[in-house]
């Protein structure tokens, strides 16, 4: 849940990468985090095992700046895609704001994107909320493997899985090199910051 | 106002905030070519993908027919693997690796063979325990795929071995957890001897010595750690260097005789002594793995082996000179008027003991050297015999020795015993006068050989000849 602090003219907001393993969630956040000015961002927190895979989750503050004398922040996260963390995923999930789905175009991964796509919704349920109630962006990430001998998904058989009822904003990505990542926060942190003001705070300073 | 209750405006603020703070990384770079895929505008021509990374083309062996990329099945299997270890998936990475295996020049295919064997036995031990291994396991066995990828179109392999099959090899042995014997199906492949393999196998590489595609291997738990081979040298169009041929025949030369006179001496002794059966059931199967590898070996080799191959001569080792003692310091003392040297680690006890010791005749009853009615005589002994049971040594009973030849008398009251011990035998000495230690490194050595006495030698000392006794065959 956003924090919102009318005293001290604050807002949170938070953003929750979701998707399945080895999607590339954490490679989102490294390329934002590399990317961002020192002063617009806050320090990433990375939890890894020995290995390089994200075993909780990544935290990355970015901050907007003050408009009309609020502070806005907002606090990126990944969860842990892996089957194995269910609790944990659940866990980060809490309190999002709003939600990047990160899918996986591999062929091989088709099943993989539905599943965790299903799991998304399981656990929003499981806080009272409705995915097509949040604000979601689905990026279809490695972009990059098309054209090499690696069988992809088309976007149209993305789309047909993942987004035929959701009807999200979809953005094509590379996270390692960079394509989309923007693009797919800025429209996301858009969606979040307008739907926690209109959620919490048009309503609280009525 | 700046504290206005916020709005319609006040959501544009934040939109232009948010654009200004991302737009100078949104479609800034040149691969920043991203297009919402939907919502509006699903254009997946828009995206210009980024040509794929160049790479060394392949040889005609690992493309199939229709050109595709023998790599693709193992890679596809590897991103599998990747969202969920099961046994399918494994059973698909291991089948893709070994069909790479198989198509791989045999000279390429000798040399990556501990690369093949350690991505195998990762997918193995993935198999049997993969709560045991890594996260990243998936990830190693990519970076093991893309050094395959390499090799198979490098040109010499020795460019790229520093830079990328030491490395792959260091992450892959890394990556393979210390999995029990318990697990019944598990092979363990021993990296020292994977190691030997490459290292004798990685000979300069054959001339052109293409190898005709083999029918896939399906994996088995219990294959070696060479790998099937194509087919013998000889038989795939082309001729092995005779560096590479004599090379194998003379470590077949040495594999047989490690077996014949090491490993199954080593095994027969752990057959027959109880409480060894573990270490007996590894040096079975590490002689039979190592017999496997022989035949595998020879299968290779075909017609170019030669049972009466040479071993090459090991770097002469620096003589030994025949007057080096062999203890570098010895302790001297005298005894009954002569000179002789103990071995420091096997004296037992040294001291002045009790009026009652001093009476013993021949024969020291070792619990007579405990100081005190409730001394124990573990404290005053030192050395093996400290080890031994405080029950054992109060009934523990040895020689005292008498190197004049006459009746045995009781010795002077200011002489020392010293007591020698080892592997059960010991010997008590009556001293005229404590021991000192003996730098032997310049003294003059001469060995005894004959096994009944206890005398292993004479070391010269400032002209005297002075016998060095030891327990070494009481």
């Amino acid at each position: 849940m956003a924090l919102i602090d009318l005293s001290k003219k604050e807002i949170h907001c938070k953003i929750v990468y979701y998707g399945p393993g080895r999607c590339g969630k954490t490679t989102n956040l490294l390329t934002v985090h590399s990317s961002m000015a020192d002063n617009a961002r806050g320090k990433m927190l990375t939890i890894e095992t020995k290995g390089d895979r994200t075993l909780f989750f990544d935290l990355l503050p970015l901050n907007l700046g003050k408009i009309r004398g609020f502070n806005i922040r907002i606090q990126l996260y990944t969860v842990p895609g892996q089957v194995m963390y269910a609790a944990t995923r659940k866990l980060v999930l809490k309190g999002a704001d709003g939600l990047v789905f990160v899918a996986d175009p591999l062929q091989v991964r088709r099943e993989r994107n539905i599943e965790s796509l299903e799991d998304l919704r399981t656990n929003l349920l499981e806080y009272g909320l409705k995915l097509e109630e949040l604000p979601l962006v689905i990026q279809y990430n490695k972009r990059d493997l098309v054209g090499t001998p690696i069988p992809t998904l088309t976007v149209e058989e993305l789309d047909a899985d993942l987004n035929s009822v959701y009807k999200a904003k979809t953005f094509e990505a590379s996270a390692v090199t960079g394509m989309g990542v923007f693009e797919t926060l800025r429209e996301i942190s858009k969606q979040t910051v307008r739907y926690v003001t209109n959620k919490h705070l048009l309503h609280e300073t009525k | 106002m700046n504290d206005s209750p916020p709005g319609r405006d006040f959501h544009a603020e934040i939109d232009d905030a948010i654009d200004t703070l991302f737009a100078p990384h949104a479609g800034a770079g040149p691969e920043a070519s991203a297009t919402p895929a939907s919502d509006k505008a699903v254009s997946p021509a828009t995206v210009a993908p980024p040509a794929p990374e160049k790479v060394a083309p392949l040889p005609a062996s690992l493309l199939t027919a229709d050109g595709a990329d023998a790599f693709s099945p193992f890679e596809e299997a590897l991103l599998s693997l990747d969202w969920e270890i099961s046994p399918d998936n494994i059973e698909t990475a291991r089948k893709a690796l070994k069909e790479i295996q198989g198509n791989f020049e045999v000279d390429k295919a000798v040399a990556l063979t501990e690369i093949f064997a350690l991505m195998d036995r990762l997918l193995e031990v993935m198999a049997i325990a993969p709560q045991n291994v890594s996260t990243s396991a998936p990830k190693t066995l990519q970076e093991g795929l893309q050094t395959l990828r390499a090799a198979a179109g490098a040109e010499d392999l020795s460019l790229i071995e520093q830079t990328l099959v030491d490395p792959t090899l260091s992450e892959l042995r890394a990556a393979i957890p210390n999995i029990p014997k318990d697990y019944s199906k598990l092979v363990s492949k021993p990296q020292g001897v994977a190691g030997t393999e490459q290292k004798t196998a990685a000979a300069p590489p054959a001339p052109a010595a293409k190898a005709a595609p083999a029918p896939a291997q399906s994996a088995s738990m219990d294959e070696d750690l060479l790998p099937e081979l194509p087919a013998a040298f000889g038989a795939s169009g082309g001729r092995p260097s005779r560096v590479l041929v004599e090379a194998v025949n003379a470590h077949l030369v040495v594999l047989g005789k490690c077996i014949a006179k090491r490993i199954i001496p080593v095994e027969n002794l752990f057959a027959k002594t109880p409480g060894y059966e573990k270490l007996h059931a590894i040096h079975t199967e590490l002689r039979e793995r190592l017999e496997r590898q022989k035949q595998n070996l020879l299968k290779a080799l075909g017609d170019d082996y030669q049972a009466d191959a040479v071993v090459p001569a090991e770097p002469a080792k620096p003589a030994v000179t025949a007057t080096a003692c062999p203890w570098p310091t010895v302790a001297l003392a005298d005894v009954g008027g002569r000179m002789v040297a103990f071995l420091p680690e096997q004296i037992a006890y040294e001291d002045k003991p009790a009026g009652k010791v001093r009476k013993c005749g021949s024969f020291l009853p070792i619990k007579n050297l405990k100081r005190g009615f409730f001394g124990k005589i573990g404290f005053v002994v030192r050395g093996e015999l400290s080890f031994l049971d405080e029950a054992i040594l109060k009934t523990l009973t040895i020689p005292v020795a008498n190197l004049s030849g006459q009746e045995a008398r009781e010795p002077k009251a200011d002489s020392s015993l010293l007591v020698v011990f080892k592997a059960n035998s010991g010997m008590a000495f009556w001293l005229d006068k404590p021991t000192e230690q003996l730098d032997t490194s310049n003294d003059r050595w001469e060995p005894l050989t004959d096994p009944g006495t206890l005398v292993a030698g004479t070391l010269t000392v400032q002209g005297n000849s002075v016998p060095v006794i030891t327990m070494r065959s009481v």
